[in-house]
């Protein structure tokens, strides 16, 4: 199994670095030149998608997982720049490798978006339909403290509503239906216990 | 500089595996300096990091035939990651801001809290059930779990969220 995996990778990386011990071989990877920008460009995409969700299980400290896909990566990276450094005198590889990493970047937020986990509390400031949103977020089925403040123009609601960090857009949605002036920030928190749950 | 290369094959992985460990753990720290606006610590980690990943790069890209030194590559990235998690909840630097939500308890909490040397402000709210207490605390990261336990002690029920905070200005902060 060992040697059958050896020998795959070997093939695999065929390249020829300056100081390489072995001859020079027909091309990265064994493939065709003109495919090699391609091949570059996804796996520094991919590499690049890996790291966004492995920093997102990092921050939320799952070192299982953290592991597993921080190897994958890495192991995709160097398999790219190997690429990328065996011809560098091929600017269209340095192309595929820097719109790779981009590509990777943006297709990371998306899938970051997706995955979101944990919570966010919503700190909404409302100057007259205080009531409204609280009826509303609370008809949601999410837990609502309201506390009353003062703004320029007199009394406001400080209304403060914790919801999965998933329906933080759809609450918006559903607070700025109602109140299109409120002020609505968002934060990251971590729940450490009770509350009120549907 | 040090010629790896020289090393024997079975040696290289190894060293590889472990520089990569030093250097993201480096790295994890380092953000976490950053993140707080430690400038010159930060500085002298990130110098040390790229120091130490370029001679480990170097090594694998120059004997990449050998398939063990891309696995002691990845696997010593992998590895530092979490190593640099451990670290970070180790050290537990910086601040938390915890809001605790009480509908009966309110003032027997803060009053725990304290006793307990943390500052407290209490603001009262309005839940679907009527009054409410909302407790603002800052504290210490690592002194949350302590705090946590004194809220639970008294309202098992409270609703308790931490959010990290950048330190400000004065307050009441436990010595």
């Amino acid at each position: 199994m060992q040697s059958m995996v050896g020998h795959l990778f070997e093939m695999l990386l065929s390249v020829g670095l300056p100081g390489m011990s072995q001859a020079p071989a027909a091309g990265w990877l064994g493939l065709p030149p003109a495919a090699v920008p391609w091949v570059i460009f996804g796996l520094r995409a991919l590499d690049q998608t890996l790291s966004t969700v492995r920093t997102l299980v990092t921050v939320q400290g799952e070192r299982r997982l953290a592991w597993i896909l921080g190897f994958i990566q890495s192991f995709l990276f160097i398999t790219a720049i190997a690429g990328v450094l065996q011809s560098l005198t091929q600017p269209v590889n340095l192309a595929a490798y820097a719109a790779g990493y981009a590509t990777g970047q943006v297709l990371g937020i998306t899938l970051e978006g997706r995955m979101a986990r944990g919570h966010s509390v919503l700190r909404v400031i409302s100057a007259a339909k205080g009531q409204a949103v609280v009826d509303a977020l609370r008809g949601r089925g999410w837990g609502v403290t309201e506390l009353p403040g003062q703004g320029l123009d007199g009394t406001v609601g400080v209304i403060l509503c914790t919801v999965p960090r998933k329906t933080v857009p759809s609450a918006k949605l559903t607070i700025l239906g109602i109140d299109a002036s409120a002020f609505v920030t968002v934060q990251h928190v971590y729940l450490l216990g009770g509350g009120w749950r549907p | 500089m040090l010629d790896l290369s020289l090393l024997p094959a079975c040696v290289m992985p190894v060293l590889i595996f472990f520089l990569r460990v030093s250097d993201m753990s480096l790295d994890t720290l380092r953000v976490l300096f950053v993140v707080r606006g430690r400038r010159p610590l930060a500085w002298v980690l990130g110098f040390f990091q790229s120091l130490i990943w370029v001679v480990a790069i170097t090594t694998v890209l120059s004997n990449l035939g050998n398939l063990w030194n891309v696995f002691g590559y990845a696997a010593g990235f992998a590895t530092g990651n979490v190593v640099g998690m451990v670290i970070e909840e180790r050290l537990a630097i910086g601040h938390g801001h915890l809001r605790i939500i009480s509908s009966g308890r309110g003032p027997a909490i803060a009053e725990a809290i304290r006793n307990a040397g943390y500052a407290a402000t209490e603001l009262s709210g309005r839940g679907r059930d009527g009054t409410v207490a909302v407790i603002n605390c800052s504290v210490r990261r690592r002194d949350i779990r302590r705090v946590q336990l004194q809220v639970n002690k008294i309202d098992p029920n409270a609703f308790i969220t931490v959010q990290e905070v950048r330190p400000l200005h004065r307050g009441f902060w436990r010595a």
